[in-house]
């Protein structure tokens, strides 16, 4: 398998400080963002890859990404 | 297998009576193979006397009584044993084979039946290890014979086997032989199936080839469009294929593939606005006569490129735009003022979330649409004469050359001028793109002795904006040289900003210092893109809407509306631009995005769906911030706590009272992180992390 990349926190801090310039992060809250992050692409991943599945495709194209991505934003709202 | 079932009872008769004679050894060995089948067989069939007497059906699995006193010769060691002990004379050479075929051809009934259990038992049953070995032996050239036997036909066989072994000198090998024939049919399938089958290669139809190849390679020119617009500094002449590119979008060429993904879906999503677009074409059409010079044209690829790039980029802030009127730039410009657009954007993301794909579809087709327009728009109107040579040039060294380069102007200009000529051709067809993809092309041909093609690029976006406004400043900007070309693009970002101001004329100053900047700037198209993006986006906006009204007055209005933000971002994205790999928007690095989705997906990736999850990580970022902010903000505080994060995942479905945090964090963090963030009891009352 991959080895786990550690969690960039500091661009995932800087990543929300630009969004929210106003917002802190506790300690280790942006390790929860990146736990959450990786959750959203692990929906994301099984979300495309059941539409190649449907598709009857071996690869994931960029249309299965792109429903699948609608999908999985729409739920990831909080 | 009656037979079977009334073997056992004449067997046992029979075995007795053979138990008392036993005397020839063959006999024996014949009692013991008749035993040893009759056991398996009664454990199978109980005997039917036994039945009968019995009655239980349940006895199925004892032997027979008068296997019984037989038992003790069980093991088959033991018969083996004694076989071998009163079959002295038993070997393996044919001369035995027939002294043991007579006696057994009156029991070759029974023998057969056995053999023919002893097939179907002999092989699940032991098979004496002395036997089989001395049996092998002359297997083996049984073997050979079973062999060819069996490939001649599988009936054949057992019978072939039982007759021709001419070794048989005891039902025992006979069996053996037989057993050892069986795995034989395999081996010679397998031989079979070793041979070669002829292979069937079809004749390759070599115009159905070419046929494909054709469609191929349009198709891939339509994607490589998209993709590498920008990179097609190679001045490839690709411009054959870009014309015959039927797609309806360009594709976005900035260097950022994500845009160009992006927009591959985007385009088919805006395929579907046909309507729209005739409405376009009518405006443009009106709009045409408005546009003052040639500039338009060569502004519009750079216009149409920095649209289709933004585009995919922020077809969300664009849909939070064209909704709320809220012109904010992408988060890529580093201005405080322009986060706050990002907020307001933010924010009317985050109502607008649900209608974000819509919404985007939407406004990307808008903006496709528009820009389109604004090509067509271009494309008609290269007979400006006056300031068309100028503005071209202008227009020419800004979008493709670096400032030095002048006579790469002039050739460019000729080339676009020949571009420009195709794409009018083809205006006559409706696929827009390919007309900007052809005028694209054309302009990154040009550029493509380029090294600052992409520099070119990145500014095109900030650039198509200025031409907008240059357009209408073509005088002023007509006179300035290719240098001022930048400035005029500063100007023009400047023109929007003042439009409301009616304010035609650029500020030199700071088309100057954006001249500086535009010339330092160096940066990868990627973070060129970036930085742009947002204000290209912005300003495409602007522009677009400037182009669209093209009156003074309505491109006022227009940019009252986006007056706040292009002078920002457009300074901003300059600026960004300009530093040396000015920090980029942070994005996460791209590598780690795709390693994590491979990771997750476990299945070969299209760079294209690359893309696509680059701009929705975007997205989820930008979600993911307002959400947070919410949580914080309801709690009244100021930080963001890690029961903020729980809180958020806990809506988003993926911590449920089955599944608790914890858990997730086991699972998808490395341990360094877990161990931060799950509390363990160490010895000493310690408790780490400490709480």
């Amino acid at each position: 398998g991959r080895m786990k990349r550690a969690a960039p926190r500091s661009t995932l801090r800087n990543l929300i400080k630009r969004h929210k310039p106003q917002l802190r992060l506790a300690a280790n809250a942006d390790l929860l963002v990146h736990l959450n992050f990786l959750l959203f692409l692990h929906r994301l991943a099984e979300e495309a890859r059941a539409n190649a599945f449907e598709n009857k495709s071996k690869t994931i194209k960029s249309e299965h990404a792109m429903a699948a991505a609608k999908v999985i934003l729409k739920k990831s709202r909080g | 297998m009656s037979d079977t079932r009334a073997s056992p009872r004449t067997r046992s008769s029979t075995g007795v009576s053979q138990d008392s004679r036993a005397a020839s050894p063959s006999m024996a060995l014949r009692h013991k193979m008749k035993e040893r089948v009759r056991q398996s067989v009664g454990r199978k069939h109980f005997s039917d006397p036994r039945r009968q007497s019995i009655s239980d059906k349940t006895s199925l699995p004892k032997k027979t009584p008068t296997i019984l006193p037989d038992l003790d010769n069980d093991t088959p060691r033991v018969v083996l044993r004694r076989i071998i002990q009163t079959q002295p004379q038993v070997s393996p050479l044919v001369p035995k084979m027939s002294e043991t075929k007579e006696p057994e051809e009156p029991g070759s009934q029974p023998p057969s039946e056995r053999i023919s259990s002893g097939l179907e038992m002999h092989l699940p049953d032991f098979v004496p290890e002395g036997t089989v070995i001395t049996a092998l032996h002359m297997s083996r050239k049984k073997k050979k014979f079973s062999i060819s036997e069996f490939e001649r036909g599988a009936d054949e066989r057992l019978p072939r086997n039982l007759a021709d072994p001419p070794l048989d000198d005891n039902s025992l090998t006979r069996s053996l032989q037989i057993s050892l024939a069986t795995p034989v049919p395999p081996e010679s399938v397998e031989k079979r199936g070793l041979i070669r089958r002829p292979k069937n290669r079809k004749t390759v139809n070599v115009e159905a080839f070419e046929g494909g190849v054709e469609q191929n390679l349009l198709q891939i020119r339509g994607k490589s469009q998209a993709t590498s617009m920008i990179g097609m500094t190679m001045g490839t002449s690709d411009t054959e294929i870009i014309l015959s590119n039927t797609e309806l979008f360009a594709q976005p060429q900035l260097g950022e593939q994500s845009q160009a993904g992006f927009s591959a879906p985007e385009q088919k999503l805006l395929k579907g606005k046909s309507p729209m677009q005739g409405r376009k074409a009518s405006n443009a059409a009106t709009e045409e006569g408005i546009l003052p010079d040639v500039d338009a044209e060569e502004g519009m690829p750079e216009r149409l490129q920095k649209d289709l790039a933004w585009d995919p980029e922020h077809t969300d802030q664009m849909a939070a735009e064209s909704r709320g009127r809220a012109v904010s730039p992408s988060p890529s410009s580093e201005n405080i003022p322009e986060e706050q657009r990002e907020q307001r954007e933010h924010t009317r993301g985050s109502s607008y979330a649900e209608q974000l794909p819509g919404a985007e579809e939407q406004v990307a087709g808008v903006e496709y649409r528009r820009s389109r327009r604004e090509l067509s728009w271009d494309l008609l109107s290269p007979d400006r004469p006056s300031s068309s040579p100028p503005a071209a040039s202008r227009n020419l060294s800004r979008c493709l050359d670096t400032r030095p380069a002048r006579q790469p102007v002039k050739s460019s200009r000729a080339s676009v001028r020949e571009t420009v000529a195709n794409i009018i051709e083809k205006l006559g067809d409706a696929d827009e793109s390919e007309e900007v993809a052809d005028v694209e092309q054309q302009m990154e041909d040009d550029s493509a002795e380029q090294e600052e093609a992409v520099s070119e690029v990145v500014e095109s976006p900030r650039s198509a904006r200025t031409h907008s406004l240059s357009r209408h400043s073509s005088a002023t900007s007509a006179q300035y040289p290719e240098k001022s070309g930048r400035k005029l693009t500063k100007e023009a970002v400047e023109r929007e900003a003042e439009l409301d101001g009616g304010a035609v004329i650029g500020e030199v100053g700071d088309s100057e210092e954006e001249m500086t900047e535009e010339e330092g700037e160096t940066e990868e198209p990627e973070s060129e893109e970036l930085s742009v993006k947002t204000p290209a986006f912005v300003r495409a906006k602007a522009y677009r809407a400037s182009l669209l009204l093209s009156t003074p007055r309505t491109l006022k209005t227009a940019a009252s509306r986006f007056s706040p933000m292009p002078p920002r971002a457009q300074q901003a994205a300059k600026r960004t631009a300009t530093a040396p790999r000015r920090k980029r928007e942070p994005a996460l690095p791209s590598s780690l995005v795709k390693k994590i989705f491979s990771h997750y997906v476990k299945v070969p990736v299209a760079r294209d769906a690359f893309k696509v999850v680059e701009k929705c990580v975007e997205v989820y970022f930008r979600q993911l911030s307002n959400d947070l902010e919410a949580y914080t903000m309801h709690a009244r505080r100021k930080t963001v706590e890690e029961a903020d994060l729980e809180l958020l995942m806990r809506r988003q479905g993926l911590v449920t009272d089955k599944m608790p945090l914890h858990v997730l964090i086991e699972r998808h963090l490395p341990l360094e992180h877990r161990k931060l963030l799950i509390p363990v009891a160490m010895s000493g009352n310690k408790v780490i992390p400490h709480k």
